[in-house]
């Protein structure tokens, strides 16, 4: 009885390790396409990080260029430096980002590579693995252009670089994100990844800053936080020593009895809401439409 | 063929451009752009900050040599070791230096300067009686006082107006100048019966020691500068340049004397007051942050070396392996 009960133990043990292997090893079979179809689009889109990193790199020589210049004033504070300096990147992350997630889903129906490829993978997960793919790379140009501003602040005043601009780059982070998510969603339901592209940068350029002004013309209490390009300037406000709170984070200015009002930053939190709100909406749109998109 | 082209196109660009950055990067001496051709001095300035640290402070030999303390002298908290003072160097251009300008810069505070323009000494009186003009380069910094904390954000002065005459010769004609609007000033009946103390009068070494204590900039090359300023003020013998050092013999309650030594930049890389025997009293040491960078990037470009160096060799072996393998087979 005892040794039997003892075989038993033995018995369960094993079986018990036998079926966490066989859960993990299900789990892996889960993950390695999406693992597959990640690796793949870090090495297909490897030339346009390059481009991009380029890019960035050249903005920040030209800016650099500027700075040597001896009759151009160098900023007082590490902080007003690193303001300046990461003024240009949201546009930089506007147009790499309609680059870079522009033809994420379209680009399997313009070249109708979906016909082959989504009868044999399960389609979520290789749009899953694309869009890691590049966000990955996407992140490391965005990091490439922060390594550099940085190096720089050290150069003209010295350590510590102030945690200020690591939350400047979470902030980056979460805006790519919410970017991504926007044109992957408007990718999802265009027909060519160049229209995705152009429509894209059309938007997030030009039509929100044209709503923004409108809306806040006719109702200048009304803060545009629903506007992903008010929200990005989170990213270089949250450099400054003293935050503004309440009326710092706006300018009035009347003319002829009317009142302009110029919203300069939102409120972190509720910036860093909206941001994770744009993901999370889009990216649920984007797979709704996606799922009823017809082969 | 033709794709191997365009690939070696591509990577001969991609270094080129890369190789333009790091020498815009590592470049940290700027040639200021002349309007005046005739000065035979360069200012060789650079943007960025210096961080002056006081290493050594021996407060009893300091409280038996010397009259005033050293927060007296060079403000903040300059009493304590350790304490840090900071300039950051923001701009600089070629500029006609006024007599008023020149006051302001180097004599009295802008506070005083608005006092007495109200008993009508203000620019454009003390312009046009004194109507010299010094060719200069000012140069704009930022100045946080000596402090043993953090720096705070903002500086305590973020206009610290410097002017760098051109001629050291420039530096004389504006003491002489402002020792005679001293003599004026001080027996204005306006500003006797405010009873305000009177504007001090300089001597030659009064006027060098005080271009010291507020950060004096020197143009290159840096000995025949101090000489030629040294000369030009007619200093005493107390007043020596060696090279690009300073030293300027001074009496408190003793002798002691102070060195102050020039870099590259035309800025004080050290100041170092010492007793009759030699020993050290009080020092102050500069520190470049630039410096920090060069090793950071050193650093990285040390390691993206190794992490290339270690790649191609593993793809070798892996080579070799196969090689091998399909040798047996």
């Amino acid at each position: 009885m005892v040794s039997g009960g003892k075989c038993g133990m033995s018995d369960l043990k094993k079986s018990t390790k036998k079926k966490k292997k066989s859960k993990l090893n299900d789990i892996y079979l889960d993950v390695k396409p999406i693992l597959n179809t990640y690796i793949f689009e870090l090495k297909k889109n490897s030339k346009k990080f390059v481009i991009f990193s380029i890019i960035i790199c050249l903005l920040s020589f030209l800016f650099l260029l500027l700075t040597f210049i001896p009759e151009s004033s160098l900023n007082v504070t590490q902080s007003d430096y690193l303001q300046d300096s990461l003024s240009i990147i949201i546009m930089v992350m506007i147009f790499g980002a309609c680059f870079f997630f522009g033809g994420i889903i379209c680009s399997e129906f313009s070249t109708k590579t979906g016909y082959v490829v989504f009868p044999k993978i399960n389609k979520y997960k290789l749009i899953i693995g694309k869009y890691l793919g590049n966000l990955t790379l996407f992140i490391g140009v965005i990091g490439i252009n922060y390594i550099i501003i940085g190096l720089l602040s050290i150069y003209f005043y010295g350590t510590p670089v102030p945690i200020r601009f690591y939350y400047s780059f979470g902030i980056s982070i979460l805006y790519i994100l919410a970017v991504s998510s926007f044109v992957t969603l408007f990718s999802s339901f265009m027909k060519s990844v160049n229209m995705t592209i152009v429509v894209t940068i059309l938007i997030l350029l030009i039509v929100f800053s044209i709503v923004d002004q409108i809306i806040v013309m006719i109702m200048p209490d009304f803060e545009p936080l629903y506007s992903i390009v008010y929200v990005s300037n989170l990213i270089t406000s949250i450099l400054e020593v003293d935050y503004p709170t309440g009326a710092e984070r706006y300018t009035d200015h009347v003319m002829r009895g009317f009142t302009f009002r110029i919203w300069h930053t939102p409120i972190i939190v509720m910036g860093i809401m909206v941001l994770l709100l744009y993901m999370v909406i889009c990216l649920t749109l984007a797979a709704l439409i996606f799922k009823r998109k017809q082969i | 063929m033709v794709k191997n082209k365009k690939k070696t196109r591509a990577c001969i660009l991609s270094i080129s451009l890369v190789g333009i950055i790091i020498l815009g990067i590592f470049s940290n001496t700027v040639v200021a752009l002349q309007i005046s051709a005739n000065s035979t001095y360069q200012i060789n300035i650079a943007k960025g900050t210096e961080i002056l640290e006081v290493s050594r402070y021996d407060e009893s030999s300091w409280e038996e040599t010397i009259n005033d303390s050293p927060e007296s002298l060079f403000g903040g908290d300059a009493e304590k070791i350790n304490a840090k003072s900071k300039y950051t160097t923001l701009s600089w251009f070629d500029n006609a230096t006024t007599t008023y300008e020149g006051f302001i810069s180097l004599f009295i505070s802008l506070e005083m300067a608005i006092v007495v323009s109200t008993l009508g000494f203000n620019q454009s009186v003390i312009n046009s009686n004194y109507t010299n003009k010094y060719d200069s380069w000012m140069v704009y910094r930022a100045k946080w006082e000596f402090n043993s904390t953090d720096f705070p954000e903002s500086a305590n002065n973020p206009n610290y107006l410097t002017p760098v005459f051109k001629d050291p010769a420039d530096y004389k004609k504006l003491l002489d100048d402002y020792n005679n609007w001293t003599d004026i000033i001080n027996n204005d009946i306006g500003f006797l019966a405010m009873g305000l103390p009177a504007f001090q009068n300089f001597t030659a070494d009064e006027f060098l020691w005080q271009l010291v204590l507020k950060g004096m900039i020197i143009a290159t090359p840096n000995n025949e500068y101090l000489e030629a300023l040294v000369d030009g003020l007619g200093c005493s013998s107390k007043i020596e340049v060696n090279g690009n050092e300073l030293t300027i013999t001074k009496t408190g309650i003793k002798s002691y004397t102070v060195d102050v030594i020039y870099g590259a930049q035309g800025t004080q890389t050290s100041l170092t007051i010492k007793d009759k025997s030699g020993n050290i009293i009080y020092e102050v040491t500069t520190i470049y942050p630039h410096l920090i960078f060069i090793y950071i990037i050193l650093g990285i470009i040390s390691g993206c070396l190794a992490v290339i160096v270690v790649v191609k060799i593993k793809a070798i072996k892996k080579r070799r392996l196969e090689m091998t393998s399909v040798k047996i087979n």
